[in-house]
């Protein structure tokens, strides 16, 4: 039997005394009561089907619940004792948030601040066979105001006593004239604050009418991503976890990328200012975040190497902390400078700002039209790209393939809207295939080249124990094996992403429009 | 689903006390904890306060006519469940034998169980019998609480012969000193020495302490009213070497 919810309307003194005349009733607890739930920013738990809270009752100590958001138990354990799921103590709790939160922090989603009081109903042994809740929630608002939610008898039912549950639930029901209500206090409390689960997301999520004019389009597109670009900024600067500056970076690299790839739409002199100062501030987390990258491969590398000298490696992972703290710290204060505010503000203004649509020769045009011919552009060079490569082709022409297909893919999912869900998601599946493998190599190709600078860094700064050195050779060494295997798997995956299938369908939906034809 | 089994040759050594404060730490940690109270006086059931009593009786589990999950109670505590001890399972060894393969009986009818808990504990009655066989062949590990008395080592050794003679090698057996008196010399001498002769044995006596006793009165496990005492203190670092040792995070 799961919980049940009751309303309540006042005058539960008179409800007491006719359940006590009923059944024998004990007080459990009675005092302050605080509920946190807890999600990463970008809502994993949620999206996964799941919500973790965090309980704290007068006498009590710390628990939380991972339930699914049907109310089902998934885990238990102590409190949320830090931000990540290996700040958790080893337990069930731990092992079934790692895989789903990974690198991102457990942020405070809702606060419930209540007040309730618990009874157990007892059996003639005292056996405990049911508790009851007079929960009064509160929810607390960005101010710490609490905001009252609907006061609530919570039947909790207990395994094997079934009887029990249903002799209590008819007397609240029959006797007592109470009305069941729904169970769900956390999305009654993100509604009380007018808000709804799931509402960030770093994908690109517009939706485009494919007779819309190109400007409007893209503009449309480039607002999703300043609102994805701020919504970042906060956690970027309180370091909370690595991802918010990754996707602070992806909203900016896409920014670029539709405004290099989408061309002739916006007149020249109007967005050489705003392409200049993207790059600048592309430029500005490359640092923090190639540390964020070292930090977060930090146990992978560790467990490359044989298990005696993996706490050799400990001193590289100082000294990337060191170093992160101190690119986060420059990029903060870039952050805050004149100069952002200034791009962000002009660029706002930019976006906000309609019109200019006839100036450019693309600007008015529909938008169905513009992207089918740019996608199939850049789609034709990715083919022509990857068919070059050869077993001895350099390091170099991979990464410009890779490069390209990260135009290709950025372009496909700015107007994903325009197309088929399921048949464009074939197609961005497929290419991620060739990504994932393209970017691997890229990746081992930096860390390898980026390893040897920081070893000699660490050097110059006097902080390199000999082993430390040593061992980050020996890291390198399997680095570079690994490369090459990636390499050898890239013919595979090109030719799988290139199929006759793929290409049909790629003709297919990016076809010349009509209007093209003629 | 890791299966614990709380046995001892010997009758009054700490058995019980053992597989129901430990389980009780276990469901505490929030792993979904289940007690097998498998000894017809039924003790563990009685410090749970829950009726001892299984509809269809020892003779319905064995022969897989009674549905389990039906028989079993919730606790007053979370994530802590009983199934409860029946007097008919003192005929549990008859039941067995009217069964093809009796020793594997149980591990059989345990399984669907892995889907619901984490940790099963068997509190399991004294002497050799075809139960305890039986219980031999479903757990991985057995708890052997051990009085630091030169008979209670015997019982330890026939055990230890015992398992050799069963080739079951793969069942971990876990001795534990028991009700550990420090103010007698004998204790305190095999409690110092004996871990040497048995590297397998957990490193955390338990002590004799009045504490445990009150279990009976209170009929509760320890930590839930004495949480601070010694002999709490004790049982919790017992279940961090069990878990340990049975490498319980990754169930």
């Amino acid at each position: 039997m799961p919980e049940s919810h009751y309303r309540l309307n006042g005058a539960e003194e008179n409800l007491l005394e006719g359940l006590a005349q009923e059944f024998g009733l004990v007080r459990e607890a009675d005092g302050p009561f605080e509920r946190t739930f807890f999600d990463s920013f970008d809502w994993r738990l949620y999206r996964n089907g799941w919500i973790l809270s965090e309980d704290w009752g007068e006498g009590q100590e710390k628990r939380s619940l991972l339930q699914t958001t049907e109310g089902v138990w998934v885990a238990e354990g102590e409190g949320v004792p830090g931000s990540f799921a290996w700040d958790f103590s080893p337990g069930p709790l731990r092992e079934a948030l790692q895989p789903v939160l990974e690198m991102r922090a457990l942020l405070p989603v809702i606060r419930l601040a209540s007040r309730r009081t618990i009874y157990r109903v007892l059996d003639e042994r005292e056996k405990t066979v049911l508790r009851l809740e007079i929960l009064h929630p509160g929810v607390l608002d960005g101010d710490d105001a609490v905001q009252a939610l609907q006061p609530r008898l919570i039947l909790h039912p207990l395994k094997g006593f079934d009887k029990q549950a249903r002799q209590v639930a008819t007397f609240l029901e029959r006797s007592c004239g109470l009305a069941p209500m729904p169970s769900d206090l956390f999305e009654e409390a993100l509604a009380a604050l007018g808000r709804a689960p799931a509402d960030y997301s770093s994908k690109v999520d517009v939706v485009l009418e494919p007779g819309m004019p190109t400007a409007a389009a893209l503009r449309q597109v480039l607002s999703d991503l300043l609102t994805t670009l701020l919504a970042n900024q906060q956690g970027v600067e309180d370091n909370l976890d690595s991802e918010f500056l990754h996707d602070f970076r992806v909203a900016v690299r896409r920014t670029r990328s539709a405004l290099s790839q989408v061309k002739n739409v916006f007149p020249a002199r109007q967005i050489d200012f705003f392409r200049k100062e993207f790059a600048w501030l592309g430029n500005l987390t490359s640092l923090a975040r190639d540390l964020d990258v070292y930090l977060l491969h930090f146990p992978d590398f560790q467990a490359r190497l044989p298990a005696e000298v993996r706490e050799d490696l400990v001193p590289f992972r100082l000294f990337l902390e060191k170093h992160q703290k101190i690119e986060y710290r420059k990029l903060v204060q870039q952050l805050k400078s004149p100069r952002f505010r200034k791009l962000i503000s002009r660029w706002s203004d930019f976006l906000d700002a309609p019109g200019d649509l006839e100036e450019t020769p693309n600007g008015a045009l529909p938008i169905a039209e513009v992207a089918a011919r740019r996608i199939r552009r850049v789609y034709r060079r990715v083919l022509r790209e990857g068919a070059a490569i050869s077993a001895q082709s350099p390091p170099e022409d991979l990464h410009e393939l890779r490069k390209t297909c990260k135009k290709l893919r950025y372009l496909m999912e700015f107007f994903q809207s325009l197309y088929p869900p399921e048949r464009i998601g074939r197609l961005i599946k497929a290419l991620k295939g060739l990504q994932d493998n393209l970017g691997a190599y890229q990746d081992l190709h930096v860390q390898v080249e980026t390893l040897r600078r920081f070893s000699r860094e660490m050097a110059e700064e006097g902080d390199a124990p000999a082993e430390t050195l040593l061992a980050l050779g020996r890291l390198v060494e399997g680095l570079d094996r690994r490369q090459i295997e990636v390499r050898e798997e890239f013919a595979e995956r090109f030719s799988r992403f290139a199929r006759e299938k793929n290409q049909l369908l790629f003709r297919e939906l990016f076809k010349p429009q009509a209007r093209e034809q003629v | 689903m890791k299966i614990l089994a709380s046995y001892n040759i010997k009758g009054g050594v700490g058995k019980t006390a053992a597989a129901v404060n430990l389980a009780w730490l276990a469901a505490r940690q929030g792993y979904r904890t289940l007690v097998w109270d498998l000894d017809p006086q039924g003790a563990a059931t009685y410090y749970f306060r829950i009726r001892p009593k299984v509809k269809g009786g020892g003779r319905g589990l064995v022969r897989g006519k009674s549905d389990l999950d039906a028989m079993i109670k919730a606790t007053d505590f979370p994530n802590l469940d009983l199934l409860p001890a029946d007097f008919s399972y003192r005929g549990l060894d008859l039941f067995l034998d009217q069964e093809k393969k009796p020793t594997r009986r149980l591990r059989k009818l345990l399984k669907p169980l892995g889907a619901h808990y984490d940790v099963l504990l068997l509190d399991c009655p004294p002497s050799i019998s075809l139960v305890s066989e039986a219980v031999f062949f479903a757990a991985e590990a057995l708890l052997v609480p051990v009085i630091p008395t030169t008979l209670s080592l015997r019982t330890l050794d026939q055990l230890y012969e015992f398992r050799r003679g069963q080739q079951l090698e793969d069942l971990l057996i876990l001795p534990f000193f028991s009700m550990v008196d420090r103010r007698k010399g004998l204790h305190r001498q095999i409690v110092e020495t004996l871990p040497e002769q048995h590297p397998d044995m957990l490193k955390t006596p338990i002590p004799y302490a009045s504490e445990v006793e009150r279990m009976g009165v209170e009929k509760a496990p320890l930590g839930s009213f004495a949480g601070r005492c010694q002999a709490a203190a004790a049982f919790e670092k017992l279940w961090y070497d069990v878990a340990a040792r049975l490498s319980i995070e990754n169930t």
